[in-house]
């Protein structure tokens, strides 16, 4: 949420996406992490 | 005879009701997708900055029925102690007074505790949670609060503790309360 904390009131939809895309990243990393598939 | 029909069947409709709603799920915290999961804590998110911890709460139940199993009472269980907890913590502007919202992040993990490979210790998970919500809000950065969120994460998945903080340049956090509180 660093991403998001530069921004504050200035968010866009666009910004958003880039957050679930970074999500997205981490999750897949955490998911191989804990031996998911 | 009639009447007495549908009363039967009313019971048993609301008997296989409550049976669907309250009977304990295998709950698996690591049984996420991870696409929906990002979907999930980009929406919470969302709800959290924008105050409306209706909408959080949703999320957080469809978090852990759809993403960890849970059966809907416990999920909206864990919703409810987790958006408590960031609706304690948002007004707050002190670590002190952020202390209001730990007997509800304690309840959360008590809750998720059954869905974790290994036991973890409540209170401590809910003092390190606490910890890096109220860090970032002291404007510390991600490469300083990044360490605690992977000790939370390894706490409650045994997954690979790491000395560093990730490269990424957002933080990698574990879902939820999480899901919950900042600022």
């Amino acid at each position: 949420m660093a991403y998001r904390d530069a921004r504050r009131e200035a968010m866009t939809e666009r910004d958003w996406a880039e957050i679930e895309g970074q999500l997205l990243r981490a999750y897949q990393l955490l998911k191989a992490g804990i031996g998911g598939s | 005879m009639r009447r007495k029909m549908v009363l039967v069947s009313a019971l048993l409709a609301i008997l296989l009701i409550a049976a669907f709603t309250c009977w304990p799920r295998r709950a698996d915290l690591r049984a996420f997708d991870s696409a929906g999961m990002a979907w999930l804590e980009t929406a919470m998110w969302r709800d959290y900055y924008e105050k409306r911890y209706g909408a959080l709460s949703y999320h957080l139940y469809e978090l852990s029925r759809t993403q960890f199993g849970f059966s809907p009472l416990d999920s909206f269980r864990v919703a409810l102690a987790a958006a408590s907890a960031a609706k304690a913590f948002q007004p707050t502007r002190s670590r002190s007074e952020a202390a209001a919202a730990l007997p509800e992040l304690a309840a959360y993990y008590a809750l998720l505790r059954p869905a974790a490979p290994v036991a973890f210790d409540t209170d401590k998970l809910a003092r390190l949670e606490l910890d890096w919500w109220q860090a970032r809000r002291e404007a510390a950065g991600p490469h300083d609060y990044s360490r605690t969120i992977a000790e939370v994460a390894a706490l409650r998945a045994r997954t690979t503790r790491r000395s560093q903080p990730p490269a990424s340049p957002a933080p990698r956090r574990w879902p939820i309360a999480t899901r919950a509180g900042k600022r």
